[in-house]
């Protein structure tokens, strides 16, 4: 076989072309971006349960320098306004286009086992804080069949709260259509449009829908799942690596936020918490009437502790049985089980620097 | 023997060096094809239901996709068939269709997803979508092979008796048939992007465009992302050249085409 | 000839508008044919002989004048006037068999009765064995005769032929020629022949009508008086067509004068 020596000479062209896109399009995936010491934070959109996040942003509340300052961390919101769900939250995770995070512990979970995102949990932020908010005209839950839900997305807690309740009055979930993804403002606005029949949702959307008389509550998710877990603080371990003194004092923020909240909590005729409840009003654009119900509704709380870690072992375990992480996954990721995952996945070190020093 | 060699090798080459990027990649997001293919098989041959509880079987994920392009397409051939004839066919009737078909040709129907989305219920709206995908080239079609039907003809049939009832169904129709093929044709292709498209962004109840999102968005699977990708793209190659097939045979009396 | 005055064409002017163009086709014509006979009409290019004959066939309506038949006004195209044109217009998706049924569908003819007239004219034009052909399968001399064969089937009053044989080449033309007497003579149909060539008028025809140059109308008209089957290499034959393409070599100068 001969081969005349233009064909070589294109074989060859077209070789090295190829070789160069390789080059230029794995180049971007293989160098790290430029490093910054601005902590980029994930939040997600009007969700009560990161409020911490804004108080420790907020100067008044530090009385003229706010936490962040006070422990010297620079913080930019990652994208203005948060994310729609945990699991977009994630994805932004997997893009490098976040360091610290809040959400849900289902997508922190899900995500990096299925994904892969290079991610560590930190801390807790709450626990329970959604409900079940259904059109006035429904009483019990077997009278979902057939409906729709809204829930924010299927890998959130509330999609979780919704399948315990579900199986709780043997309701089978092949009979319930699920809308997803939905913004808590699109929940209530497809409720009030009929468009679905119910929602679950994060605080403040369920005591808003109360209020405005769009829905009632069925059920809180301490009514579905007593102190279960709710938002963490999810870290990419690669700027954790990088700056663990920034990460550390981010928590420390996160920790006086958290004991400064829940000291508003317990005296309600304070300026403490005014000032709580307008930051609520300001970063969920919901009234001041609806804010204060919601509040009563989550438990905020920094700690890595038992019950922490029972609940989340016990996500994980569900996880798994749904096949919603297929077992491979794990594997893959390096874990044996559950609870070696829980043990890996979870880095309490961080945290325990903040408390100490 | 070469050229088959070459085809070969440059596929083969192409797999490796998407294999090298996914190795090479740090973060590991992009799955390899090995795995994809493997993903594809094992979700066929097993049907594969959704992990989540009351998710779909795979096989009810493209049957919803192929009902609606189905449905969406038929209803768009049925409806621009007959208007394109009459368009073609009668200056009056082109005056009135065309300032409405020149006015919306031009809106992608990717564009009209979010209103679908609200305005009709599923699976209505992804048909609608499907619908107007397939529409526009129809009836662009079916216009310029009323046309392009050489005006003899016409003169034959008047000359051999034929009124205007028996010109329409005797001459246009079957003289038209080889650009209406083709316009179903393109109609169909684009119907079937526009469903996965509708599914991706706003249909909920099931579909390969569906399957793909919550793949991707919820469980963040991108092995299944990736087949539910190949599959679509499959499909699409079917479904095609089943219509290329039906358009060969019903203009083999062209010579030129 | 003496048969009956089957078509009476009184003062024909036919104007085309186009734009700011006004063509004047033809003026003032007059022209009876007779039953049975084979009229041919000859004419410089652009003479008007084409508008004529879809005049006649209902294709076209005259600016003035009518086209009687049978003493009836022709107003519009009907089976009764076929037509047989230069492009063959066969329907490319029928079958020859197919082709020649056209005009008895339309007449609601039942299929058995169709098969049994399209067979028969199948045989008339010596098509046996190509009924399943598509157009695009046969030769320009077999689709002419598949042409013919559709314009007979109707049983036509008066079969118009425009230039029949003008795509063809000279070999099969001139075996058309003999075909089409032949056909002719079995049918006893009426026939209108319009051509450009001198000598197929005069193969053909009992009357040659000369047409002027544009605006067209009847400059002579010619008996051709030779027995057929024609020798076209015979004396008589060079005595009718001398004189003729003389006529006929006038016009055409004064044609190209214009233009």
């Amino acid at each position: 076989m001969n081969l005349s020596k233009s064909s070589v000479v294109i074989a060859a062209v077209i070789a090295l072309t190829a070789v160069l896109l390789v080059v230029i399009f794995a180049l971007p995936l293989l160098t790290p971006a430029p490093p910054s010491t601005t902590v980029r934070v994930g939040y997600l959109t009007a969700d009560l349960h990161h409020v911490a996040y804004f108080v420790a942003k907020n100067k008044v509340v530090g009385g003229g320098q706010s936490f962040f300052e006070k422990y010297g961390v620079n913080v930019t919101d990652a994208v203005p306004g948060g994310y729609s769900a945990g699991s977009t939250e994630m994805d932004a995770f997997a893009a490098g286009k976040v360091d610290i995070g809040y959400m849900g512990a289902p997508p922190a979970i899900i995500k990096h086992l299925n994904l892969g995102v290079n991610t560590t949990v930190i801390a807790q932020v709450n626990d329970i804080g959604s409900a079940l908010i259904v059109k006035p005209s429904i009483n019990n839950f077997s009278e979902l069949r057939g409906k729709t839900i809204g829930v924010p997305s299927r890998n959130s807690i509330q999609y979780f709260l919704l399948l315990n309740y579900a199986e709780r009055n043997n309701v089978s979930m092949s009979d319930i259509k699920i809308d997803e993804p939905l913004s808590g403002v699109s929940m209530e606005l497809k409720l009030q449009t009929g468009a679905i029949d119910g929602f679950v949702g994060w605080e403040p959307f369920p005591s808003d829908a109360v209020y405005k008389g769009i829905g009632k509550i069925l059920a809180t998710s301490s009514d579905i799942w007593p102190h279960h877990l709710d938002c963490v603080v999810v870290a990419d371990k690669t700027f954790a690596a990088r700056y663990p003194n920034i990460v550390v004092n981010f928590l420390k923020a996160h920790v006086e936020a958290t004991n400064w909240i829940n000291n508003a909590k317990l005296n309600p005729n304070s300026s403490d918490y005014e000032l709580l409840v307008d930051i609520g009003v300001e970063f969920t654009a919901r009234d001041a009437t609806v804010i204060k119900e919601a509040l009563n509704r989550i438990d905020y709380k920094y700690d890595i502790n038992l019950a922490f870690l029972s609940t989340f072992i016990e996500y994980t375990g569900k996880l798994i049985d749904f096949n919603m992480v297929p077992s491979a996954k794990f594997q893959e990721r390096g874990y044996s089980d559950k609870y070696d995952f829980a043990d890996k996945y979870v880095d309490e070190s961080y945290l325990n620097q903040a408390r100490s020093g | 023997m070469i050229k088959f060699g070459l085809s070969v090798l440059s596929l083969f080459t192409f797999f490796l060096m998407w294999h090298l990027i996914a190795v090479a990649d740090a973060r590991q997001i992009l799955p390899k094809p090995l795995d994809i293919f493997t993903t594809l098989i094992r979700i066929i041959v097993t049907n594969e239901r959704d992990p989540t509880p009351g998710g779909h079987l795979f096989s009810e994920h493209v049957l919803a996709s192929l009902m609606r392009v189905s449905y969406g397409f038929f209803l768009g051939a049925i409806v621009a068939i007959p208007i394109g004839l009459l368009w073609g066919w009668s200056t009056y009737a082109e005056s009135v269709s065309k300032p409405i078909v020149e006015l919306l040709r031009p809106i992608p129907p990717f564009a009209w997803i979010p209103f679908a989305i609200i305005f009709f219920r599923d699976p209505f709206d992804a048909v609608f979508i499907v619908y107007l995908a397939a529409f526009f080239p129809i009836i662009l079609s079916t216009v310029a092979g009323v046309k392009a039907v050489d005006s003899i003809l016409i003169d034959a049939a008047k000359t051999l008796g034929a009124g205007k009832w028996h010109l329409f169904s005797k001459v246009i129709i079957p003289a038209s048939l080889p650009h209406i093929m083709t316009g179903l044709r393109i109609g169909l292709g684009i119907g079937w992007m526009a469903i996965v498209a509708a599914e991706l962004v706003g249909v909920r109840e099931g579909g390969l465009g569906f399957y793909i999102h919550i793949m991707s968005q919820d469980y963040g699977l991108y092995e299944n992302v990736f087949a539910g990708m190949f599959l679509i793209g499959i499909i699409g190659f079917l479904m095609v050249t089943i219509v290329i097939y039906l358009e060969r045979r019903l203009s083999r009396w062209a010579e030129i085409l | 000839m003496g048969g009956n005055t089957l078509i009476q064409i009184r003062n024909l002017t036919k104007v085309f508008e186009q734009d700011q163009a006004r063509i004047e086709a033809l003026t003032g014509l007059n022209l009876n044919v007779y039953q049975g006979e084979f009229c041919c009409v000859i004419g410089p290019t652009g003479c008007g002989k084409t508008t004529l004959l879809r005049i006649v066939a209902g294709l076209e309506s005259p600016t003035e004048g009518e086209v009687l038949l049978n003493g009836r006004k022709v107003t519009k195209p009907g089976a009764e006037r076929g037509m047989v044109f230069q492009e063959f217009a066969l329907f490319p998706w029928r079958t020859t068999r197919k082709n020649i049924e056209f005009g008895l569908e339309i007449k609601g003819i039942l299929p058995e009765k169709r098969l049994e007239i399209v067979e028969r004219y199948v045989k008339l034009v010596g098509l046996q064995g190509f009924e399943k052909a598509l157009p695009r399968q046969l030769s320009s001399g077999m689709k002419q005769r598949v042409a013919i064969a559709r314009a007979l089937a109707t049983d036509p009053e008066v079969l118009l032929m425009d230039e029949p044989f003008g795509s063809l080449d000279a070999q099969t033309r001139n075996i058309m020629q003999k075909e089409l007497l032949t056909i002719w003579e079995k049918t006893k149909k009426t026939v209108v022949f319009v051509t450009h060539s001198v000598d197929e008028a005069v193969y053909l025809a009992d009357r040659i009508v000369v047409l002027t140059a544009r605006p067209g109308t009847v400059k002579k008209i010619v008996e051709v008086d030779l027995p057929r089957p024609r020798d076209r290499t015979g004396e008589g034959f060079y005595a009718v067509r001398r004189p003729l393409l003389q006529e006929l070599e006038v016009e055409v100068e004064k044609a190209v004068r214009k233009s």
